[in-house]
């Protein structure tokens, strides 16, 4: 099952990728301007006091390591690392920014990162349903990744989702309430944030340790 | 809520700020709040309702429900460019205010029995407004007038209003307090747009809502 499911998203990204190449469209988004508002919202997610400094910020399914282009470009002192589980998109992250640190991990099926990072981001990667894994097989293994990512995290995590209260929806893609989210990341702190300003069908979810 | 009750909610909540007064004068405390951190906090955190556009900019931000007007303290003290007006249900906060800020233009406006008032604001923002929950009147029944009052400031904006609530998870309640889970807000906010944050991040017990009109975010 877990097999049909991770080669099904597989297809779904190197489908994208050999058409499009090494753009927002060859990671499955709309646009590149549909890719850099999520990035940019996920990065207004760290908190104040870490804003000036170099603290480690990663990105599971990283795909290009286009978030690092924006940290480039916004001169954020941030230090980004990414990972992916496909060997194609980090082969063209590494040549994309030699200088970062790109590893292979498979958020699904890989154990816990042994590392920590102060924060830990992923975009767009909940929003392909696979087929195989059903609404709430998807749910349950994306609540799952949620918790792998708090564990790896030492401030905070941010992740965004479809919101279920759209007018239309594509069978492909994988829609939540936030409210549903909320009570998940209640599981483990009682700080979080729900951004749902950006776009109306959209939003992003943030997790802070309380210790913070 | 009818208006016999109303007017005891009212009476109540004059009688509270009156106490508290008496005891802590025109301070944070005497409006409620523990010290003047707690809602210089509260502050902080529904000022950023303002989208980062308008910043810098003279919006009018109107506060409902007041008070003695700290947070027009607050803006000063910052050095906000931003226009504010109060308003308040009691003469007695209304009073206060106008004799701290003599500037500021102040109106009588009770948003639990008054239709919502023709003017409307850049920015509407209400600080611990439905906190209170008074003696005889039930959980639901606040719940219902939580609704309609933030359904009445949203016709006073024109690109976003802030409100904050004290959350359900908590290990204690204090029965004169209002405890609501911040999902169950969110079905609320829904009816009203589709664009809205949920701030739960500065204080475990609390959370601070914005919503903003459809038409006024980029």
């Amino acid at each position: 099952m877990i097999e049909r499911i991770l080669r099904e998203i597989e297809e779904f990204y190197a489908r994208r990728f050999s058409e499009f190449g090494p753009t927002a469209r060859g990671v499955a988004w709309k646009d590149e301007e549909a890719q850099r508002i999520r990035h940019r919202v996920l990065l207004e997610g760290i908190l104040p006091e870490h804003r000036n400094k170099p603290i480690a910020v990663h990105e599971i399914g990283c795909g290009l390591g286009h978030m690092l282009d924006l940290i480039e470009e916004l001169r954020l002192p941030y230090r980004y690392s990414g990972s992916d589980a496909s060997a194609a998109y980090l082969a063209e992250a590494r040549k994309r920014h030699p200088g970062a640190e790109f590893t292979v991990f498979n958020f699904i099926t890989d154990p816990l990162h042994e590392r920590r990072y102060d924060y830990v981001f992923q975009s767009g990667a909940f929003n392909f349903l696979p087929p195989s894994a059903g609404w709430e097989g998807w749910r349950d293994i994306v609540f799952s990744v949620i918790e792998k990512m708090w564990a790896m995290c030492e401030f905070g995590i941010g992740f965004n989702l479809l919101t279920d209260a759209v007018d239309w929806r594509d069978p492909e893609l994988f829609y939540i309430s936030p409210c549903e989210i909320i009570e998940h990341l209640r599981g483990f702190t009682r700080l979080f944030v729900i951004r749902h300003d950006y776009y109306p069908f959209e939003f992003t979810a943030f997790a802070y340790r309380e210790s913070k | 809520m009818d208006r016999k009750k109303i007017d005891s909610v009212m009476e109540e909540m004059d009688r509270y700020f009156a106490d508290r007064i008496a005891r802590f004068g025109f301070t944070p405390e005497g409006v409620g709040w523990k010290n003047a951190e707690a809602q210089r906090l509260r502050f902080r955190v529904m000022l950023d309702v303002v989208l980062p556009r308008d910043r810098s900019r003279r919006v009018e931000i109107h506060h409902i429900g007041c008070g003695m007007a700290h947070m027009k303290d607050f803006l000063d003290e910052m050095g906000l460019p931003y226009i504010y007006s109060g308003s308040d249900a009691l003469p007695r906060m209304l009073e206060i205010a106008r004799t701290r800020h003599p500037e500021t233009a102040f109106t009588p406006f009770n948003l639990l029995a008054d239709p919502p008032a023709d003017k409307k604001y850049d920015y509407v923002v209400m600080n611990g407004t439905f906190h209170y929950l008074a003696s005889g009147v039930s959980w639901d029944e606040w719940r219902d007038a939580v609704r309609e009052m933030m359904g009445k400031a949203w016709e006073m904006t024109k690109t976003g209003m802030a409100f904050n609530l004290m959350t359900d998870r908590v290990d204690w309640r204090d029965p004169n307090l209002f405890y609501v889970s911040p999902a169950e807000v969110i079905q609320w906010v829904r009816d009203l747009s589709r664009l809205f944050v949920l701030r739960h991040d500065y204080w475990p017990f609390e959370f601070t809502f914005f919503v903003y009109k459809e038409g006024a975010v980029d």
